[in-house]
């Protein structure tokens, strides 16, 4: 099906520049610096635009821990105050994943905020403990900056 | 009839930036293009950056005629490659006159169509891509056109 989006359109929320997730200087965190050097991350939730400068520490985990040897995604969200949530997708065992068992589904984000990023991790040698555990550090992790969630589940 | 967005939208292929000034233009080198503004885009929701680049590469494309005109959409990949849809030639008298209209490649899967090239020929024919002719010096008194393009447009053009 095609949509023609030449049709008036309402609404809409999205991220409308890449973050550019990544690490934070608080290892357990993670962190946005815009990849395109502006500083600044836009948004828009319902149509209403916004923005969120870059900064360190600004994405906390807070969600229950991960096995080991699983693999999950973390959605995150964030507000029209600006103030980031990250929620847990479910855990799917990796060699599951990787033999073609099971798909990562995107976790939905929360009402009245725009997902604008993701990080896959893969518990490799330990529980991975969000907010405490190091990111990378018995794992490993994949960053996704998001426009919005994408359609199709990640296979692998 | 009124698209109400939220609506909870999932994926989306969308070119979301052009900047101070036009971003696709001829590059430096011959035959090749470049981004003068970087690029964000997404494809299936997932945003990707491509930088300011000069002296792209294009993949070789039949050759078109002399006396047509055509649209060739350029677009990126998750790589951030730049990948080239020819479209369909069509004389230019033809465009001129209202018989033709020029329509807009579709583009490849799992591409971001982020802008578009549209060659009129002169006096000779033209190959876009390497080893082909340089854009602007090699379509014999025609004329290049550079697009740069959020979503391929709904309308075909009528000139």
């Amino acid at each position: 099906m095609t949509i023609n989006a030449n049709e008036p359109i309402r609404g809409g929320t999205a991220c409308l520049n890449k973050a550019g997730l990544g690490i934070a200087g608080t290892t357990s965190k993670m962190r946005t610096t815009a990849a395109d050097a502006s500083g600044y991350m836009d948004f828009t939730i319902k149509g209403i635009l916004y923005s969120l400068a870059d900064a360190d520490n600004n994405c906390v985990f807070t969600a229950d821990s991960q096995a080991v040897l699983t693999t999950c995604l973390y959605l995150c969200c964030i507000t029209s105050g600006n103030v980031i949530s990250i929620v847990k997708g479910e855990e799917v065992l990796t060699a599951d994943l990787t033999a073609g068992f099971e798909a990562l589904h995107w976790p939905a984000p929360t009402a009245d905020t725009c997902p604008f990023g993701a990080v896959k991790v893969v518990a490799t040698t330990a529980v991975f403990t969000p907010g405490t555990t190091a990111l990378g550090t018995g794992n490993t992790v994949t960053y996704y900056d998001l426009m919005n969630v994408p359609a199709n589940p990640i296979r692998s | 009839m009124t698209i109400n967005a939220n609506e909870l939208l999932r994926g989306g292929t969308i070119r979301l930036n052009r900047g101070a000034s036009a971003s696709l233009a001829e590059g430096t080198g011959d035959a090749t293009c470049k981004f003068a503004v970087a690029v964000d885009f997404a494809i299936d929701g997932i945003l990707y950056h491509k930088a300011i680049t000069d002296n792209i590469a294009m993949t070789a494309q039949t050759e078109q005629a002399l006396a047509t005109t055509c649209l060739y959409l350029v677009t990126l990949t998750t790589g951030a490659a730049v990948a080239v849809v020819k479209g369909v030639e069509v004389a230019n008298a033809d465009l001129t006159s209202g018989k033709a209209v020029l329509r807009w490649p579709a583009p490849a899967v799992d591409t971001c169509p982020v802008g578009a090239i549209k060659v009129a020929c002169g006096t000779t024919a033209f190959q876009l891509g390497t080893g082909g002719d340089d854009l602007t010096d090699d379509i014999g008194t025609g004329t290049v056109t550079y697009y740069d393009l959020c979503l391929v447009p709904a309308s075909p053009m009528t000139s």
